[in-house]
C-alpha cells in the first residue's frame, strides 16, 4: 500500500463522486479466455527407449492427478 | 467476533474501505484492476488454467488465491472468471473460504460458497473465517492483488460470515439424517450459497458521512499500521 496516497485519501473530503470515479477507472476490459490449448495433465514425456503407456501394464485409464480431476477447483 | 451485517458501520470497515479505496486509486491511475494486474505477464488466458498456478499468497502467507475461467461452468451470468480463496488453518491444511466472481471489466460480482468436493481440503467453520482475518494487514505494499483481495475480504467480513452460515444451513437441508460427510461429497450438490457485492455502494456506506470519532479511530489505526 502506498502510504502517501493513503494519507491523501484520509485527508481529502471523500464524496460519492470521488468513489464513483475511482471505481469507474478500474473498469478495464479483461482478455477473452481461450479454450485450454494443452492440459499439463495430458502431457506425457516419453524418454528414448521407454515403453509407451499403452504398452505397459499400468492402468492408463486412471488420471494421473486424480485428486484434481475429482475436485475441479482445489489448490 | 460477531457478524456485522445490518449494523452500524464499524471502525474496522471504515479503515479497510479507506485502504481499499487508496489501492484502487493506484490501479485507476494505471487504468488497471486486480485481475489485469494478475494476468499482466501471461501470453494467452486459457480456460481451466490457474493464475498463478501455485496460487497467490497474501495475508502474511496465511491466505492463498488463484483466478481461473471455466469453459462450461459459470457461477454468475456476467462472470468472466473467479478467484478461489483459501486460508491456512494449520498443519499445512488449506481450507476454501469462498469464490469471488469477477465480471468482464474486472469488477467483483459476488461471493459464492461451493460444496467441499469442489475445492477439496478441510471444511472451514464460520467462526474460523473471522479469526483468519487477523492475518490480513495493510503491510503488503508489494502485493497489490493480494492487498485488493484482503481488502475485499475485510470490508465484506459480515457478508462473508453470513454466506458461510447460509452455506452450512443449506448443507444441513441435504443431510437431515446426519449424513453430513455424504452430503459434502455429493456430486449433485455444487453451489451452496451466493452473496452479491455492490462495491461502490459498500464503499459509500463505509466512507461517507463518517462520524468524527470513527474517522479519528481510522486515522489512529492507520498510524499504528504505519509504525509497524
Amino acid at each position: 500500500m502506498n502510504r502517501k496516497q493513503t494519507r491523501i485519501v484520509i485527508g481529502a473530503a471523500i464524496s460519492a463522486a470521488a468513489i464513483a470515479v475511482v471505481v469507474d477507472h478500474t473498469r478495464q476490459r479483461l482478455p477473452e479466455p481461450e479454450k485450454q490449448l494443452a492440459s499439463q495433465q495430458a502431457v506425457i514425456i516419453i524418454d528414448e527407449g521407454e515403453e509407451l503407456p499403452a504398452e505397459s501394464d499400468a492402468d492408463c485409464g486412471k488420471p494421473t492427478a486424480a485428486g484434481r480431476q475429482a475436485s475441479p477447483c482445489s489448490l | 467476533m460477531p457478524a456485522q451485517t445490518g449494523k452500524a458501520v464499524e471502525p474496522v470497515e471504515t479503515y479497510w474501505s479507506l485502504q481499499l479505496l487508496s489501492l484502487m486509486q493506484e490501479m485507476a491511475a494505471e487504468s488497471s484492476n486486480a485481475v489485469l494486474m494478475l494476468l499482466a505477464d501471461i501470453g494467452q488466458l486459457e480456460t481451466e488454467r490457474r493464475y498463478p498456478d501455485a496460487g497467490l499468497l497474501f495475508g502474511g502467507g496465511h491466505w492463498r488465491a488463484y483466478y481461473h475461467c471455466h469453459e462450461a461452468v459459470s457461477m454468475h451470468a456476467s462472470e468472466h472468471g473467479h478467484f478461489h480463496l483459501f486460508t491456512d488453518i494449520g498443519d499445512r491444511a488449506w481450507a476454501h473460504v469462498a469464490g469471488l466472481s469477477i465480471d468482464a471489466e474486472g469488477q467483483p460480482l459476488q461471493w459464492f460458497a461451493v460444496n467441499r468436493w469442489v475445492t477439496d481440503g478441510p471444511w472451514l467453520p464460520c467462526q474460523s473465517f473471522l479469526e483468519q482475518l487477523r492475518f490480513i494487514t495493510a503491510n503488503e505494499a508489494a502485493n497489490p492483488v493480494g492487498s485488493w483481495l484482503g481488502g475485499l475480504l475485510q470490508i465484506c467480513r459480515g457478508d462473508l460470515f453470513d454466506l458461510l452460515s447460509a452455506r452450512d444451513q443449506r448443507l444441513e437441508q441435504f443431510s437431515k439424517k446426519g449424513a453430513l460427510a455424504e452430503a459434502l461429497e455429493n456430486r449433485e450438490i455444487y453451489l451452496l450459497a451466493t452473496s452479491a457485492i455492490e462495491l461502490q455502494s459498500t464503499l459509500e456506506k463505509h466512507l461517507l458521512c463518517i462520524p468524527a470519532d470513527v474517522l479519528a479511530s481510522a486515522r489512529i489505526n492507520n498510524n499504528e499500521h504505519k509504525s509497524d
